[in-house]
């Protein structure tokens, strides 16, 4: 039945399996079971031919019914990925009202602003980085509000432009195009921006993962207080090559729950500004911090954090559904064939484990006992 | 890139042996598919809403 529906690749994690459908992107975590019935249909070449292959002892409405669902179920991954045409919006250099200029490293950013709240979307988490401006600039980035559409420019080339509300995603495309000129690398040899905050201890880096709110990048900063480094807050970039985590400039974002536990760890927290970006995420703090000595590190493993007030400290293992459940459709991913086999395949080989704590020297202590438990198994 | 090996045959052969009605019934209502974004993005706030430019 339509064998060109199938996944183009697939990969066996304990109980489950991950599919990917290069036409739509889309990933797909099903049990054993659906993966068998997924099979015989797939081979059959007519509804009496997987009738009969199926070895279950089924009456014909319920076999009619399982028909159904994995057609179903394969119409919705063969959708095809599109991305829509941006229009064309030329850049009006009349628009820059506010110029700033960043230096990360041996690299020169400039980047001209329309205005301070069009600002705020970029500007407070590289601020660290803000000099005053000198001759050198390797690359030009222009953000403008423009008839509620933001766009974002890089040296003078429309890069998106999206509406207004949809600015994260300005957020993220900039991100991209920061690391690309940080690290040397082409958009297309990452495989993605996973949607994940990572901590390196100097020889490798664990990727911690969780929804929005979740507490990840507030563990972040105190790991990163307490010895470990930042290699990456919010957005990690997977790179084809070496299949490493790499380094992203960008300050910890915190929010004001957070502020009174990680005040007592930060020199001069008071000092940093409190920057008010929207009601939702009410005033938060960007918290600037050292780069690690490498610009990449291998990944040791996926944790997602599960902050539960007056829990014990317990780390286990979790199911590839849950960490890609939480992973996925935050992050970008690579529609490259070669890219996703990589993903899957990498994901393969990564203990997938699960945080759940309360207490801060019971979780800096579970986190220092893993990352030895790597280094001992080197 | 789809590997048909013996071990996932082996699994395969398993899964749909110990399956029973009730198990394939349920196995088809229980899939997840996931979507990457279409463009990078940060971290999207959990409910929508609050005007960045207002």
């Amino acid at each position: 039945m339509n064998s060109n529906l199938a996944p183009t690749c697939k990969k066996l994690f304990g109980d489950y399996w991950v599919l990917w459908y290069a036409i739509s992107n889309s990933y797909s975590v099903v049990s054993l079971e659906f993966e068998a019935l997924l099979d015989i249909y797939l081979s059959a070449n007519s509804y009496n031919a997987f009738s009969s292959a199926t070895p279950i002892a089924l009456n014909v409405t319920e076999k009619e019914r399982i028909f159904k669902s994995l057609h179903n179920y394969l119409e919705s991954c063969n959708q095809p990925y599109v991305l829509s045409d941006k229009d064309s919006i030329a850049l009006n250099t009349a628009f820059r009202n506010i110029s700033k200029h960043y230096v990360f490293e041996d690299r020169s950013i400039q980047i001209h602003y329309s205005s301070e709240s069009v600002l705020k979307i970029i500007h407070p988490a590289i601020a660290y980085y803000c000099k005053s401006l000198n001759d050198t600039i390797n690359v030009t980035f222009d953000v403008h509000l423009y008839n509620d559409q933001l766009c974002l420019y890089k040296n003078e080339t429309l890069i998106t432009a999206v509406p207004k509300t949809d600015y994260h995603l300005v957020q993220g495309k900039f991100i991209m195009h920061l690391l690309c000129e940080l690290h040397d690398i082409e958009e297309q040899d990452w495989i993605g921006t996973l949607h994940g905050s990572t901590i390196t201890d100097g020889e490798s880096s664990i990727l911690f993962i969780g929804k929005s709110g979740k507490g990840k990048s507030t563990l972040c900063a105190l790991l990163a207080a307490h010895g470990f480094d930042l290699l990456a807050d919010d957005v990690s970039p997977l790179h084809s090559n070496n299949r490493h985590l790499y380094y992203n400039p960008s300050s910890i974002s915190l929010k004001e729950g957070a502020f009174n536990l990680l005040k007592p760890f930060v020199p001069h927290f008071d000092e940093l500004p409190i920057v008010e970006f929207n009601t939702t995420k009410g005033p938060l703090k960007y918290l600037p911090s050292c780069k690690p000595e490498k610009d990449h590190y291998p990944c040791q493993a996926i944790v997602l954090v599960n902050y539960t007030p007056d829990s014990e400290t317990i780390l286990e293992d979790i199911s590839v559904q849950l960490i890609l459940e939480t992973l996925i459709e935050d992050s970008w991913l690579s529609p490259n064939p070669k890219h996703a086999e990589q993903f899957i395949n990498w994901l393969h080989t990564l203990p997938l484990l699960q945080l759940t704590y309360s207490s801060t020297p019971s979780v800096l202590s579970e986190i220092a006992t893993l990352f030895k438990q790597f280094n001992c198994h080197k | 890139m789809k590997k048909h090996n013996n071990s996932d045959k082996i699994t395969r052969k398993e899964a749909i042996s110990k399956m029973g009605k009730y198990a394939a019934l349920t196995a088809v209502g229980t899939f997840v598919i996931l979507n990457p974004l279409k463009s990078q993005a940060q971290s999207v706030p959990p409910t929508p809403g609050g005007d960045p430019f207002s």
